[in-house]
């Protein structure tokens, strides 16, 4: 063998990665070649150099804070009602303020939650005021919140809905998406949120209709004046 | 395990997942976010994290995921660079490996500058924080035997790096 063919073997051989033969095998060539005998100290010191660097960080004390209180957290099921979000009046940097109240036993959103995201869709919609995104390419608008949401942004295709654009919404000091699609007749608002919240029906409030979904790791909610059955079909129907 | 007993585990975890977000993140504000998701998505699905040695893994795993589909949805094409792990290895630069051992932390953080994304991921993975083949392969989703070459490229293209910084070291401090 030449030394070409022994120099992936002398990085995994410091590691501890070869088996019982080969290890032997390399052990009897390095004794027998000074080059590879140079290399594989060389190779090593370089493994301890690596190794010296920093392996743990501090955190942030607020991100600290916020990980370790992940640990008391309530689980995604609980039986009794779960509050995420009640700050009232919570100001948007949108202009729009929305708080999210959930039931998880039941999974029903709560007609305070159903008057909040109405009062903000009604605020927010294109007819109200310009849209900070205005495209009908669901990745252009993806980009548009590439990097303002603290996870990854989707964009849903509704079923024979027309995507208007986006504006940014901050639930609890955490931003989500408000997206705007033109179908049924009128402008529809959907708020993508990045927690798994139990909201998986229908409420109505005043004179308009609020569904919501979860899918994977994000909860879609539904704002419009069509009946549920509409909006639901609509909802069930959203491919991200 | 129980709740409680994946909260421990993964908490212990926090310094080194800080440190494997800032070098995914380098000198964005972004590593503060990538940390508070990973454990967000962590305590989402600790359930499934079958045992308990596994814990750390999985966590440099979900950061990575996660980074890695924040910048998907940026650019339209993701940001690392592919490489043929058919390449041959580079010969290692001959140098006396006391002179690497000398080096600093900054002088090794730029030489690891220089290397190829993957390679400095897998070198990293193994070298600074421990990580077997077969976890580094799962970690970064790739089979072992990629891990195993480019962990070897990563070394010997970084034995060039060191070496030459340890020769200017040594010039300079020959200087009058």
């Amino acid at each position: 063998m030449t030394c070409d063919l022994h120099r992936a073997d002398l990085s995994a051989h410091i590691d501890g990665a070869l088996s019982p033969g080969e290890r032997v095998a390399l052990d009897e060539h390095i004794a027998a070649c000074a080059a590879c005998r140079t290399d594989f100290a060389s190779l090593r010191a370089v493994k301890h150099a690596v190794g010296r660097l920093s392996s743990r960080e501090e955190p942030p004390g607020a991100v600290r804070a916020r990980v370790e209180a992940l640990r008391f957290s309530p689980p995604r099921i609980r039986r009794h009602r779960v509050a995420w979000s009640v700050a009232a009046g919570l100001v948007l940097a949108a202009g729009a303020s929305v708080a999210f109240i959930v039931t998880s036993r039941d999974s029903s959103l709560t007609g305070e939650l159903a008057d909040i995201l109405v009062a903000d869709h009604l605020k927010s919609v294109p007819e109200a005021k310009p849209v900070e995104v205005a495209s009908s390419d669901l990745r252009v608008v993806a980009k548009f919140f590439a990097g303002k949401t603290p996870f990854e942004p989707v964009v849903p295709a509704l079923p024979g809905a027309a995507l208007v654009g986006g504006r940014l919404c901050k639930i609890e000091g955490r931003h989500v998406e408000l997206l705007f699609y033109r179908a049924l007749g009128e402008t529809l608002s959907l708020f993508v949120a990045d927690r798994p919240l139990a909201a998986s029906d229908c409420r109505a409030a005043k004179g308009h209709t609020v569904c919501g979904t979860t899918r994977g790791a994000h909860t879609l909610l539904l704002v419009g004046q069509r009946p549920r059955a509409e909006l639901r079909a609509l909802l069930d129907g959203a491919s991200l | 395990m129980t709740r409680d007993e994946f909260s421990e585990l993964a908490l212990a975890c926090l310094g080194e997942v800080t440190a494997f977000a800032r070098r995914l993140t380098p000198g964005g504000a972004d590593a503060d976010d990538l940390i508070q998701s990973t454990y967000e998505r962590a305590f989402a699905t600790w359930s499934t994290l079958r045992e308990r040695r596994a814990c750390r893994a999985w966590l440099f795993q979900i950061a990575r995921h996660l980074h890695f589909d924040r910048l998907r949805a940026v650019k339209a094409r993701p940001e690392l660079r592919l490489i043929d792990d058919d390449d041959a290895i580079p010969a290692v630069a001959t140098m006396a490996a006391d002179a690497i051992e000398r080096l600093d932390a900054r002088e090794i953080n730029a030489a690891l500058s220089h290397l190829d994304e993957a390679q400095r991921e897998a070198v990293l993975l193994c070298d600074l924080w421990g990580f077997a083949y077969d976890e580094i392969a799962a970690i970064t989703s790739v089979p072992i035997g990629t891990v195993r070459s480019r962990i070897a490229r990563g070394r010997a293209r970084l034995a060039a790096l060191l070496g030459n910084a340890a020769s200017a070291e040594q010039s300079e401090r020959r200087r009058p």
